[in-house]
């Protein structure tokens, strides 16, 4: 039996669906599209809160939790380009802490693309720590908020903390002016419960769009004093700077893949109701 | 001293090693619990603590220390079954060859690359370029593809999964549709004509959808949080106190 047009709607190929998928994603890469950027206003309290860390007189280190790996390299990797970005800029410096075998390597290569430019040099303005593991970062965190470098021990090469200018006046969270937490998981939760009934340190976070959500009511509660959602964030966070970058150009990318993805709702939904409402008529007229 | 405990722990004579671990974990959890409920004074350093409190770098380093032991058992257990799967020609063997052959390589070469990372192999290839190679072009390449795929799903999914099928699945619709635009330059461009203040600016994408955020999505996700910080409560003592049944113990039984 042939199939009606309504039903054809909601049987697409999902082959054509795939290449369809695929140049909506590339053509905005290749192409950059101009489309206007509305920063949101949690994107706007993050910005804020690093511009105002920046105005203070002295200003001590902020920390850098990375958790994320090449996977969420998508979302994670714009937020963390566009914030690194800002610290260097405000010349804030910076240690990072990897909370992921691969964060070390992937900090290193973000690092070095803007380092020369903005004269950071390693020991004295940033520092990366060796690997941490996750499933030990309650009692890691319980240690930071007593001791910074005496819980860490060493950087990424295995170089005692202490020998490195950037430590010299850290100990406690006291020393540290902002906590970024970059992830792609639920890993803030052990933060706000470890850190933050004994150390108020301001904490931005850059999470992926799809962990967001668990991170408003934070923001609501002014646990958090900002929060970049997803590479939007990314985007919204390069517009506040002023800097067009890869943020910005992925935004549109994905803006038109959601705008798809709405659209192949609608079809499937219009084709649905469509079939349905006809297969009513037929058993009224039937029945008449 | 880690490796040297864990040797004395293999000492231990079967039926003594539940109540081994149990009397460790009572010991770990009690200390914690300790340092956090008894009362804080002025320590000699200035800050506020209590007897156990200068102690807790020490404690996260052991922490550290015993949590990098059960990387060696998940390497241990990863060539077990690998090995075994190979040893005896099971189907899709050759993923499991793929699996040990790439687990050495990266090895080899991430050694290499932090202890002598201009030795050359191969005259003009250093090997942190070797390493670089594999971490950038294989590594993190096949990761970022592996999750680049969900795309693909997620947009075959919604088309053929989202029906309008009853007032709660429409509620959930429409809510994801403004949520999904406010979230995204496109959505945000669609309405970027109203004004930016008054009453017409709630009425933006962006507004509508931190609205439901805001205002929808976090009292339930509070509510949703208190649920689950009850039940990790009860499981934590649950750990604490031993009282939990695992699968080693109840096959020891």
């Amino acid at each position: 039996m042939e199939q009606t047009i309504w039903q054809k709607m909601q049987k697409i190929d999902t082959r054509i669906l795939y290449v369809v998928l695929l140049l909506f994603v590339s053509v905005p890469l290749l192409f950059p599209i101009q489309l206007p950027i509305i920063p949101a206003e949690q994107t706007r309290q993050a910005y804020e809160t690093i511009e105002h860390v920046a105005d203070e007189s002295n200003v001590k280190p902020a920390l850098v939790d990375s958790q994320w790996s090449a996977s969420t390299r998508g979302e994670n990797e714009w937020q963390t380009r566009a914030l690194i970005q800002h610290l260097m800029i405000k010349h804030i410096p910076f240690i990072v802490v990897p909370g992921d075998p691969q964060a070390p390597q992937l900090m290193n290569a973000i690092i070095n693309d803007y380092k020369t430019k903005y004269g950071y040099v390693y020991g004295k303005d940033y520092i990366i720590v060796h690997f941490l593991q996750s499933s030990a970062y309650a009692q890691i965190i319980k240690g930071m908020a007593r001791n910074i470098p005496d819980t860490l021990k060493t950087d990424q090469n295995g170089v005692n903390l202490h020998q490195f200018p950037i430590m010299r006046h850290v100990t406690t969270f006291a020393d540290i002016s902002l906590l970024l937490e970059i992830t792609p998981t639920a890993s803030l939760d052990k933060w706000l419960q470890f850190l933050q009934g004994t150390q108020k340190v301001p904490i931005v976070v850059a999470s992926t769009a799809v962990q967001a959500p668990e991170m408003f009511p934070y923001l609501d509660s002014h646990q958090i004093q900002g929060l970049l959602v997803g590479v939007k964030g990314a985007g919204d966070y390069e517009e506040l700077m002023g800097v067009k970058g890869g943020g910005t150009r992925v935004a549109t990318a994905l803006s038109l893949v959601y705008g798809l993805i709405i659209l192949l709702i609608i079809i499937g939904n219009v084709g649905y109701f469509a079939e349905k409402r006809g297969a009513k008529f037929t058993r009224v007229g039937r029945r008449a | 001293v880690g490796g040297a405990i864990i040797f004395a722990f293999t000492l231990i004579p079967t039926r003594r090693r539940k109540p081994t671990i149990a009397l460790f974990t009572f010991l770990a959890g009690l200390y914690y619990s300790l340092e956090f409920f008894l009362p804080t004074h002025l320590l000699s350093d200035g800050t506020m603590g209590n007897f156990l409190t200068p102690t807790l770098p020490v404690a996260g380093n052991v922490s550290q220390s015993v949590v990098a032991f059960t990387y060696g058992l998940g390497v241990i257990s990863l060539l077990t079954v690998h090995l075994k799967s190979i040893g005896r020609k099971r189907e899709g063997w050759g993923f499991s060859a793929a699996v040990i052959v790439s687990f050495f390589v990266m090895i080899v070469a991430g050694l290499c690359n932090k202890y002598s990372p201009n030795w050359s192999p191969v005259h003009g290839v250093k090997a942190s370029d070797v390493f670089d190679f594999l971490f950038q072009g294989g590594l993190t390449a096949l990761d970022s593809a592996m999750f680049a795929l969900i795309a693909f799903f997620i947009v075959s999914a919604s088309y053929r999964a989202f029906r309008i099928r009853s007032v709660e699945s429409s509620l959930l619709m429409g809510s994801a549709v403004l949520v999904m635009l406010g979230q995204v330059t496109l959505g945000t461009a669609i309405t970027s004509g109203l004004p930016s203040t008054g009453i017409a600016s709630n009425f933006r994408l962006e507004n509508i959808a931190q609205y439901i955020l805001l205002e929808i999505n976090t009292p339930a996700l509070r509510a949703i949080i208190f649920g689950i910080a009850v039940g990790f409560l009860a499981t934590s003592l649950r750990l604490w106190l031993s009282l939990e049944r695992g699968a080693y113990f109840d096959q020891e039984a």
